[in-house]
C-alpha cells in the first residue's frame, strides 16, 4: 500500500473514524493496532518479527541501563563515600552499562548490515569464487530486505544512545515504546524521529481539533501536488534518459536538473503527505526539509535537506568521533607538531570523513555511495578547512557579499555541488557516471534541445510546459514558506478564496497527477534506502 | 568566563560572544566549530567532555558552557 494509491486514503479515513470515536486514553492503542495493519499491508507479514526483534531488544537493553543508573543513584547518595569512592562506583556500573549497550548495538546494527549489505558482499565471493574454481557457490536469495528497516533502526537505536547517555530515562511500558518504532507515518521512508520528541508527542492527550485536521490535508495536498505532478512527471523523463542508450550532453545535462527536483519534490513529498497524516491524529513529526535549494554553502544544504538523517550522524556518528580517545590523542598531536591552522584541520578531516563515508553507505551498498560519501566529506572539509581563502578572496575580488546576486550565484553553486552528488549516484553505475561526463564534454549535441530530440522521453511539448508551471508554483510556495506560514495565511483568507484555492489544489493533482496501473504512483525514490 | 570567551573569539570573529546567546542554535558556531571547542576547552581546562554534555543548550552561550566546565571541574 503505497502512501499516495487510493488505498492510503481510505485507510486513513477509517483510522480517522476509529481513532476520535475511541475514547482520549485509548487513542494511542488504536494508533499501534493501526500502525502493525499498514506495516502489514504495506510490506509483508513475514517483515514484523525483524521490527519486533530490534524494537524488543533495544527496549530490554535501554531499560536495564536506565535500571542500572538508578541502581547507581541510590549508592552514590550512601553516606561515608568519598570522590575516589564515587568514580570507582560510576566507573563500574558505566561498565555495566556500556556492556549492555554494545550487546543491543551489535545485534541491531549486525540485523541491519546482514539485510543490507549481504547481496552486496555474495556478488563480490561469488566473482571471486568464479575466477578461482569456475563457479559461483554462494546464493543471496534468502536475503529480505523488512521494510523500512533502515529508519526504523535508526530511531531505536538513536533512543538507546539517549539513555545510555542520560539525556533522559528509559521507556517502561513495551506498547508505547513499539508504537514509536512502528508509528505508520514515518516507518517507511522517515523522518528518523528522535523518542525524546516523537515518544511524548505519542503521549500526550490526542484530542479533536479542527483546525490542525484541516492544517493536516493541506500538507497532505501539498505534498500529493509534489510527487504526483512534478515527482512522477520528471521521472518519466530522467528514467528514459538514464535507462536508455547513449545520449546526447544536452539531453544528460536537462536530465541532470530534472533528476535534482525529481528527488527533492518525491521525498519531500512524501514528508509532507506523512506529516499531515499525522497531524490528522494530533501527532507531530519532524520536519525533514526546509527548502534546500535556497542554501548557500553545502553544510547549509545538508542542515536542511533530510534533516532528521543528518541530525542523526551528527548526534551519534560526528559528534561521538569527535570526542573519542583517538581524536583526542591525534589532535594533541597535531597541537604539538603542527601550526594552528593544522590541528583545526586535524580536527576536522576525521569525524567528516567517517560521518560522510557512513551516511553514503546508509544510502546504498556499492561504490558509487562510497564516492558520494567521499565527494561530501571533501567539500565539507573543504570549505571548513580553507574558510579564510575564501573570505581573503572574497575581499580581494571586492565582491559585494550582501548583494542579491552574490546569494544567488552561492545558491547556484550549492545546488550545482548537490547535482555533483547525483550525478556519482543516479547513472546506476560509475561506468554510467564516467559516460554522462563523457558526453557532456565530447558530445554536447546543442541542437537536440530544439530539433525535437528532448520530447522522445515520455514528456511532450504540452507536459513539459506544464511541468515548467508546476515547478514556478513550487518556487512560489517554497518563497513564501520561508517567510511565512502558507496554510496560517490561507486560514486568514475569505472562505470563498480558502476552497478555490483547496479544490484547485485537488483537481490540479486528480486531472495532472501522473497514475500507474490502479491509481498507485510509481515508488517513492528513498523508501529502497 | 574570560578564557572560553576567548577560545569562542579564535573560532569566530565578529561576535560578541559575552552577550550572544543560541551560539548553536542560531548558527553562529556550526558542529566543525563545536569540535575545535571542544577541543580547545579539555586542553585549557583540563576537563574531559563525555557524550552526555553534547547537546545544544551547553553550547548556546558562552555562560552556559563556563557552567559546563565548572559542573565538569566538581565532578
Amino acid at each position: 500500500m503505497s502512501i499516495t494509491s487510493a488505498y492510503f486514503v481510505f485507510f486513513l479515513f477509517l483510522l480517522f473514524l476509529l481513532f476520535y470515536l475511541c475514547p482520549v486514553r485509548h487513542r494511542w492503542l488504536v494508533l499501534l493496532a493501526g500502525s502493525v495493519c499498514f506495516y502489514l499491508v504495506a510490506g509483508a507479514i513475514r517483515f514484523l518479527p525483524f521490527l519486533v526483534f530490534t524494537s524488543g531488544v533495544v527496549w530490554i537493553c535501554a531499560r536495564q541501563i536506565g535500571r542500572c543508573y538508578e541502581a547507581l543513584d541510590e549508592k552514590l547518595k550512601a553516606e561515608g563515600l568519598d570522590r575516589t569512592a564515587k568514580k570507582a562506583l560510576r566507573e563500574q556500573y558505566r561498565k555495566k552499562a556500556r556492556r549492555l549497550l554494545c550487546l543491543a548495538l551489535i545485534l541491531c546494527i549486525g540485523l541491519l548490515c546482514v539485510t543490507k549489505f549481504t547481496k552486496y558482499a555474495v556478488r563480490y565471493l561469488n566473482l571471486a569464487a568464479a575466477a578461482l574454481c569456475g563457479r559461483a557457490p554462494f546464493h543471496a536469495e534468502w536475503v529480505i530486505v523488512p521494510l523500512g528497516i533502515s529508519y526504523y533502526t535508526f530511531s531505536v537505536v538513536g533512543y538507546l544512545l539517549d539513555v545510555y547517555w542520560k539525556r533522559y530515562s528509559y521507556e517502561p511500558d513495551f506498547l508505547r515504546f513499539f508504537l514509536y518504532a512502528i508509528y505508520f507515518p514515518h516507518i517507511v521512508q522517515g523522518p528518523i524521529s528522535r523518542y525524546s520528541l516523537l515518544g511524548q508527542e505519542l503521549k500526550k492527550e490526542l484530542r479533536f481539533d479542527s483546525r490542525r485536521i484541516a492544517f493536516g490535508m493541506e500538507l497532505m495536498l501539498w505534498g500529493f501536488f509534489k510527487k504526483l505532478v512534478i515527482a512522477d512527471r520528471l521521472n518519466q523523463f530522467v528514467s528514459a534518459v538514464y535507462n536508455g542508450q547513449s545520449q546526447a550532453g544536452s539531453i544528460y545535462i536537462v536530465a541532470i536538473l530534472f533528476d535534482a527536483f525529481q528527488i527533492y519534490t518525491d521525498f519531500s513529498g512524501y514528508t509532507d503527505i506523512v506529516r499531515g497524516a499525522s497531524q490528522i491524529f494530533g501527532v507531530e513529526l519532524e520536519q525533514n526539509f526546509n527548502h534546500p535549494f535556497f542554501s548557500k554553502t553545502v553544510p547549509e544544504y545538508w542542515r536542511r535537506w533530510h534533516m532528521s538523517l543528518g541530525g542523526w550522524f551528527k548526534d551519534y556518528v560526528y559528534y561521538p568521533c569527535t570526542i573519542s580517545h583517538f581524536m583526542k590523542r591525534l589532535n594533541k598531536w597535531a597541537k604539538n607538531t603542527l601550526s594552528e591552522r593544522g590541528s583545526r584541520f586535524t580536527a576536522v578531516v576525521f569525524p567528516v570523513f567517517v560521518t560522510w563515508v557512513l551516511t553514503g553507505l546508509w544510502h546504498g551498498t556499492g561504490k558509487t555511495y562510497l564516492c558520494w560519501g567521499i565527494y561530501y566529506s571533501t567539500l565539507i572539509t573543504i570549505s571548513a578547512a580553507f574558510q579564510p581563502e575564501f573570505e581573503a578572496l572574497t575581499k580581494l575580488l571586492r565582491i559585494r557579499t550582501e548583494t542579491f546576486s552574490w546569494q544567488l550565484f552561492r545558491m547556484l553553486r550549492t545546488f550545482c555541488c548537490f547535482m555533483g552528488g547525483r550525478l556519482l549516484t543516479r547513472p546506476g553505475s560509475l561506468f554510467n557516471t564516467r559516460r554522462v561526463i563523457w558526453n557532456i564534454f565530447h558530445n554536447l549535441c546543442p541542437w537536440c534541445l530544439t530539433d525535437g530530440t528532448i520530447f522522445q522521453f515520455g514528456l511532450d511539448w504540452p507536459q513539459l510546459c506544464l511541468l515548467a508551471v508546476s515547478i514556478l508554483v513550487l518556487w512560489a510556495v517554497s518563497m513564501m514558506q520561508e517567510r511565512f506560514s502558507v496554510r496560517e495565511a490561507l486560514e486568514r483568507q475569505n472562505i470563498v478564496f480558502r476552497w478555490i484555492i483547496i479544490f484547485t489544489a485537488i483537481f490540479s493533482i486528480l486531472i495532472f497527477g501522473i497514475y500507474g496501473q490502479g491509481y498507485d504512483a510509481s515508488a517513492f525514490m528513498y523508501e529502497a534506502f | 568566563m574570560e578564557k572560553v570567551i576567548k577560545i569562542l573569539e579564535s573560532l569566530k570573529s565578529g561576535v560578541d560572544f559575552k552577550t550572544a546567546e543560541g551560539i548553536v542554535t542560531n548558527k553562529i558556531i556550526d558542529s566543525i566549530d563545536i569540535a575545535s571547542l571542544i577541543s580547545s576547552l579539555e586542553d585549557e581546562f583540563d576537563v574531559e567532555i563525555g557524550m552526555e554534555y553534547m547537546e545544544n543548550e551547553n553550547f548556546d552561550s558562552a555562560e552556559a558552557i563556563w557552567e559546563m566546565i565548572q559542573e565538569l571541574q566538581d565532578e
